[in-house]
């Protein structure tokens, strides 16, 4: 379902795993039942469900939101609330538009819920706009999943909703999965650098560099919540900051991509995407830069999901 | 028989909690205040009996879960513990007859009665604890088979969540405490909703009135200059715990604090009066095990959890809990044993003593020999 | 050299010392002004030893004038306290549990806004400045005369107290502000009395130093003026001006570090014996112990650090009742003494009495006891060592004798055994220990707060933690290189993750002496 173009009655409920992705999940595996009772449980919190919007594109949430919407019997909106994959709840669309998160449901991979619910914080917080009040939603959230993430040490679906549909629009990151779906037959179908040319081009996007990695510092050594990785090859020296997700690209030490653009890591023979995780010392790849997909308020996003929102001390650039 | 509690009421029943607390559970300071100012703003505190609970009426458990230090410092805005409560009817869909106290020992056996006073409920006279515990899924209720969710947690900004974990009080405990923390270490619950039957199946029966008269053996003891830990003693003997001994009197000499798993462990060593022996007590928030040691360095158990290991000053009689144990306390060591709904094989196995990490099964206090030097208690 | 007072109820008692030796001795009747006492007593030591002002290092004063002020609820400020917690903490106002005649004197009023933190040091709402600068207006009109800020867990984040006391400022310039951070420590209802006893206090406390200092510079002595704190050290007149509260239960601190230093045991119990009662505490390395429970101030629940002191009612002054049994007190003529005891031609047998008909002590006309039953006298005294020998033993923390110092004017009736206890030592100049107390004073520096330590830096914390103390020393007065740390407490708090552990340390040092002197009328 187009969001720009929504009109059915009902609402729009967004859903997806929160956690450790990697670990957990890849061992304990969601039974099927999570999604269906997390709405089931909205529902009796009065959230009329009439379509599903994931959480974020990127990842394992873009396809876990479909694959819900299919087992519903309801349809998905071609959107996200990220744009990409964002590590943090308060970074997603909702807590900058004015929509509060809360009431959210919590379900594990035993089927046991958190509703987790209250007063929206704008109440707590003096003087201060919806805007404020959703953000604090968000961080307040944000707070609680991870604190139960931590204490099942696995991972939770995440479910709220994000408005009615006739007013989501104004809500959501737009066209991502259909974006999602081209780029990827485009990558699966790519034999050269050559060949994603035009596909890039398109899109106001380029090869920022291709090379062997020569240096690799992860997340959370020396106690820094961002790592980095070099690409040298005979051309100029890429240096990759990342976290969860990749960050900024720096070409020769100068700042040529930064979040919230989307920065692919390819493997330079198969061109399918690498994982942060998944990078490897002297692994031959190929960086990219695609242009970010926007929600209406641009300005909040490109603030809430920028370099310094990950710590990082520097200007965003996009491509 | 209703009862309605008076200030002073609430006094005593927080010395008595103390002692209940077996060293843990948090000073009733603040909740005595809160409850006190309650009960002089108008708002009433009534006590029931579990026998005059009917079958059928909806009770709901209440309790502040989290840690007792936080409270002194970040005091609760006032409806938390209510708020809880209500947000619990909603989602169960039934409106509560009566509170009931989670545990009765330290600050726990005061945030029901004000939650009570608030929604203008009775309070049943009892709890799920029989003492303090450090863990949700520690009570006799989730023993004998109540389940504890929905459970709703609420803090001071009016948010609430509500954890619904069916009968897995152990999940339900692990959610609950994460959320707690997230709300800034200290948080107010409703939990254990169940009927009538229920309570009387499952609840310790009578604890707010022990406590409350523990309070006033202490009280007036005080006033006549006589022994207020033989007038505890003597109050034990006609409670359904029926039996108290006095482990030793001495003084306190070393007290070594850790937190290991996000409680505060740690050893108190007494030297005995009157003795060569060392008395030697772990704590794991509350005091579980308690061991006499001679000078050849031969030990042995005098008390084990859930039996309670009570460390009390000498003078006052009143509790001394293991933040403010100090070297150098003159203190008597009272153990008085659990009553029989806490000590079946299904309570066991909860509370028993290797829940608390101890390679040791659980003797009866009655059973342990009094130490020699000990009087035995009248 | 330096000078020691100590104002007490009855008596103002004052000491030259050279080093740590005693050089002159005073002893005058406190007069309603203070500094008429005082004078007579300067006066004296001149004449006992005459000395030139110039060589006066520090002038050290302990006084009961706040804490009378305090339980008299004469001459406070009026004062408001402001809240910064909401939404939290709502439930128990400030001045819960105060005597309604104390929130009478003070015209208080108290406030709760937006504001306050979690223990992690993250904010439970933010400042609410407007609410702030609205209230403040209000109190402006209302007359208040001095404010008290208390914040959620402001020990471990100050910025919101401070960020108060500038709005305040700004609004009302002249009326000054205490925080609760500086003055008290975890527990917000004990530490924000404690702000608002010293924010009552504070007007109060102008007048006293300006007394104080008037009457030293009357007598030509120049020297840095300090006053006597709860624990045994000073803090410098200015700064009592910003915080009386931390002097005024400076008089068994005092003795109790006269006794250590003038008999020169460090460790010991010390009976302070006065004319109503005798108070017994504890030396450690020379240092009182300090209180564990918390400590009631004129009705008014506080966490001060006190010296843990057990009050028997035994002094010069008790009745002897003649019984069977013989039991000395607990009524007592008191200051009376000098008019209704026997020993005067008075006609009520006191303990005093009892000692001199004994040869104990020589006071009054001996001749006026002689007819007192041998048996009578025998029992009294037994009856007043034997409550002693309990009061000190109750305060034992390891088995074994140690030694007993008496000080005081009754110390005399002390035997010159405890049984069950050790040796009673009674010093010379027993009868001004308060006031050698004072004289060789030291400067402290503490601190107290939760801090949440990292995987493996339990150490480093502690380190920061003593520097910390150690720096707060050095700010107070202390000579950097004699500062130590004389006590330090980590107690970890269950169900709070990230290793959150209150860490307390407490420094001490010997005052640095300043040989340059402070400029004729430098201090207010």
């Amino acid at each position: 379902m187009d969001p720009l173009t929504a009109t059915a009655h009902g609402q729009a409920v967004a859903l997806g795993i929160a956690g450790a992705a990697d670990g957990p999940l890849s061992e304990q595996l969601p039974s099927g039942a999570e999604f269906p009772a997390a709405v089931e449980r909205l529902a009796s919190l009065g959230v009329d469900a009439q379509a599903v919007v994931p959480l974020e594109v990127g990842g394992f949430n873009g396809l876990a939101a479909v694959a819900a919407a299919a087992q519903l019997s309801l349809p998905v909106l071609d959107a996200d609330l990220s744009g990409r994959a964002l590590p943090w709840l308060d970074q997603f669309s909702p807590a900058y538009s004015g929509v509060s998160m809360l009431p959210a449901v919590l379900v594990d991979a035993h089927g046991r819920t958190m509703v987790v619910g209250g007063a929206t914080h704008a109440a707590a917080v003096p003087d201060t706009t919806a805007e404020a009040g959703s953000a604090a939603d968000g961080r307040y959230l944000e707070e609680i999943v991870r604190a139960v993430v931590r204490a099942t040490g696995g991972w939770v679906v995440v479910s709220f909703s994000v408005g009615t549909l006739s007013e989501v629009a104004d809500v959501v990151v737009p066209h991502v999965l259909l974006r999602a779906s081209r780029w990827g037959r485009v990558l699966a179908a790519a034999q050269s650098l050559s060949g994603l040319q035009p596909y890039l081009d398109a899109e106001g996007g380029r090869v920022l560099g291709d090379g062997h990695v020569s240096a690799i510092h992860r997340p959370g050594v020396d106690g820094g919540r961002t790592g980095w990785f070099t690409v040298s090859a005979s051309g100029p020296l890429l240096r990759v900051d990342m976290q969860n997700e990749f960050l900024a690209v720096a070409i020769d030490g100068s700042m040529a991509c930064t979040t919230p653009a989307v920065i692919g890591v390819l493997d330079a023979r198969t061109f399918l995407p690498l994982r942060a995780d998944q990078i490897r010392l002297a692994a031959d790849v190929v960086v990219i830069a695609l242009p970010p997909s926007l929600p209406r308020r641009r300005d909040a996003y490109v603030e809430r999901t920028g370099p310094a929102s990950f710590g990082l001390d520097f200007e965003a650039v996009l491509p | 028989m209703t009862r309605i509690l008076t200030v002073e009421d609430i006094d005593d029943i927080a010395i008595g909690a103390g002692i209940l607390g077996t060293g843990g559970g948090g000073d009733p300071l603040i909740g005595r205040l809160l409850v006190q100012k309650a009960i002089r703003d108008g708002l009433t505190v009534t006590v029931v009996h579990p026998d005059e609970v009917p079958d059928e009426a909806c009770v709901i458990a209440s309790a502040m879960m989290g840690a007792p230090t936080v409270v002194v410092e970040k005091l609760p805005a006032g409806e938390e513990a209510l708020n809880s409560l209500r947000a619990l009817e909603t989602r169960i869909g039934k409106t509560a007859d009566f509170i009931i106290p989670m545990e009765i020992g330290g600050l726990n056996s005061m945030i029901p009665l004000l939650a009570a006073a608030q929604a203008g409920i009775p309070v049943v006279d009892g709890d799920g604890m029989g003492r303090a515990f450090p863990e949700l899924q520690m009570e006799t209720f989730g023993v004998y088979g109540v389940p504890g969710s929905p459970l709703v947690v609420s803090d001071a900004n009016g948010d609430h969540v509500v954890v619904e974990t069916g009968d897995d009080n152990v999940r339900m405990e692990s959610f609950a405490r994460a959320v707690t923390i997230r709300m800034g270490g200290a948080a107010y619950i409703a939990e254990y909703p169940m009927s009538g039957a229920d309570v009387k199946r499952t609840a310790v029966a009578g604890t707010l009135g022990l406590a409350q008269s523990f309070g006033a053996a202490v009280r007036e003891a005080n006033q006549a200059h006589s022994d207020p830990i033989a007038a505890i003693a003597s109050v034990v003997q006609d409670s359904i715990y029926g039996y108290a001994h006095v482990i030793a009197t001495g003084k306190v000499t070393d007290v070594q604090r850790q937190v290991v798993d996000g409680f505060s462990s740690g050893t108190l060593k007494i030297a005995v009066f009157g003795a060569e022996d060392e008395l030697v007590i772990d704590f794991r928030n509350e005091n579980i095990i308690a061991r006499m040691v001679d000078p050849a360095g031969h030990s042995e158990v005098v008390g084990v959890v859930p039996d309670l290991i009570c460390v009390l000053d000498s003078d006052s009689g009143e509790a001394i809990t293991t933040e403010s144990t100090r070297y150098g306390q003159r203190v008597t060591v009272l153990g008085i044993s659990t009553p029989e709904i806490m000590r079946t094989p299904e309570a066991l196995k909860v509370w028993g003593p290797r829940c608390f990490g101890l390679d040791h099964d659980w003797t009866p206090l009655e059973q342990l020999a009094a130490p020699k030097q000990a009087a035995p208690a009248p | 050299m330096r000078i020691g007072i100590d104002v007490g109820g009855t008596h103002t008692d004052a000491v030259l010392m050279d080093g740590s030796a005693v050089v002159a001795v005073a002893k005058r009747h406190t007069t309603a002004d203070v500094s008429t006492g005082i004078r007579g007593a300067l006066d004296d030591l001149q004449r006992q030893r005459p000395f030139l002002t110039a060589d006066v290092d520090a002038v050290m004063v302990g006084t009961t004038h706040f804490l009378n002020a305090l339980v008299e609820a004469d001459r406070l400020a009026r004062t408001a306290a402001i809240r910064l917690c909401l939404p939290a903490t709502a439930a128990l106002p400030p001045f819960t549990e105060w005597p309604q005649h104390l929130r009478d004197a003070l015209h208080a009023s108290g406030h709760l806004l937006a504001g306050g933190h979690e223990f992690t040091g993250r904010r439970i709402s933010r400042l609410d400045v407007a609410g702030l600068r609205r209230i403040g207006e209000r109190l402006g009109q209302a007359g208040v005369q001095s404010i008290a800020v208390s914040s959620v867990f402001s020990p471990v984040n100050a910025e919101f107290e401070e960020e108060a006391a500038d709005v305040l400022g700004q609004v009302l310039p002249d009326v000054p502000v205490s925080l609760s951070y500086r003055i008290g420590r975890i527990g917000l209802l004990e530490r924000e009395n404690a702000t608002i006893i010293n924010a009552s206090l504070r007007l109060l406390a102008e007048e006293v130093a300006a007394a104080l200092h008037g009457v030293v510079r009357a007598c030509g002595i120049t020297a840095p003026l300090f006053l006597s704190q709860n624990d045994g050290t000073v803090m410098d007149v200015e700064t009592v001006q910003e915080y009386p509260v931390s002097t005024f239960a400076s008089g068994p601190a005092n003795s109790m570090r006269g006794a250590a230093m003038l008999s020169g045991v460090r460790d010991c119990a010390v009976v302070d014996f006065g004319g109503t009662t005798s108070d017994v505490g504890m030396l450690r390395a020379g240092f009182p112990r300090e209180a564990t429970s918390a400590v009631e101030v004129a009705g008014v629940p506080t966490n001060f650090r006190m010296p843990d002191v057990i009050s028997i009612a035994i002094g010069g002054g008790s009745l002897v009742r003649p019984g069977p049994p013989v039991r000395v007190g607990p009524g007592s003529v008191g200051y009376r003494l000098s008019r209704r005891g026997l020993v005067f031609g008075g006609d009520v047998l006191t303990a005093t009495d009892v000692a001199v008909a004994a040869g104990r002590a020589d006071i009054g006309d001996r001749s006026l006891v002689r007819h007192l039953d041998e048996q009578l006298v025998h029992d009294a005294l037994r009856d007043m060592a034997s409550r002693h020998a309990d009061a000190v033993n109750s305060m034992r923390t390891a088995p074994g004798e140690f030694p007993v110092v008496g000080v005081g004017g009754g110390s005399a009736l002390l035997p010159e055994r405890l049984e069950g206890v050790g040796p009673v030592v009674r010093p010379e100049h027993y009868a001004v220990a308060n006031a050698v107390g004072a004289a060789i004073a030291q400067v402290s520096g503490e601190v107290d707060r939760i801090f949440t330590i990292p995987p493996g830096r339990r150490r480093q914390t502690m380190d920061e933690a003593r520097q910390e103390a150690v720096d707060r020393a050095v700010a107070a007065g202390a000579a950097p290189s004699s500062v130590a740390i004389i006590d330090e407490d980590d107690i970890p708090i269950p169900y709070l993750p990230g290793e959150a552990t209150r860490i307390r340390v407490k420094a001490v040092g010997d005052l640095r002496i300043a040989r340059t002197r402070a400029p004729e009328g430098a201090i207010p």
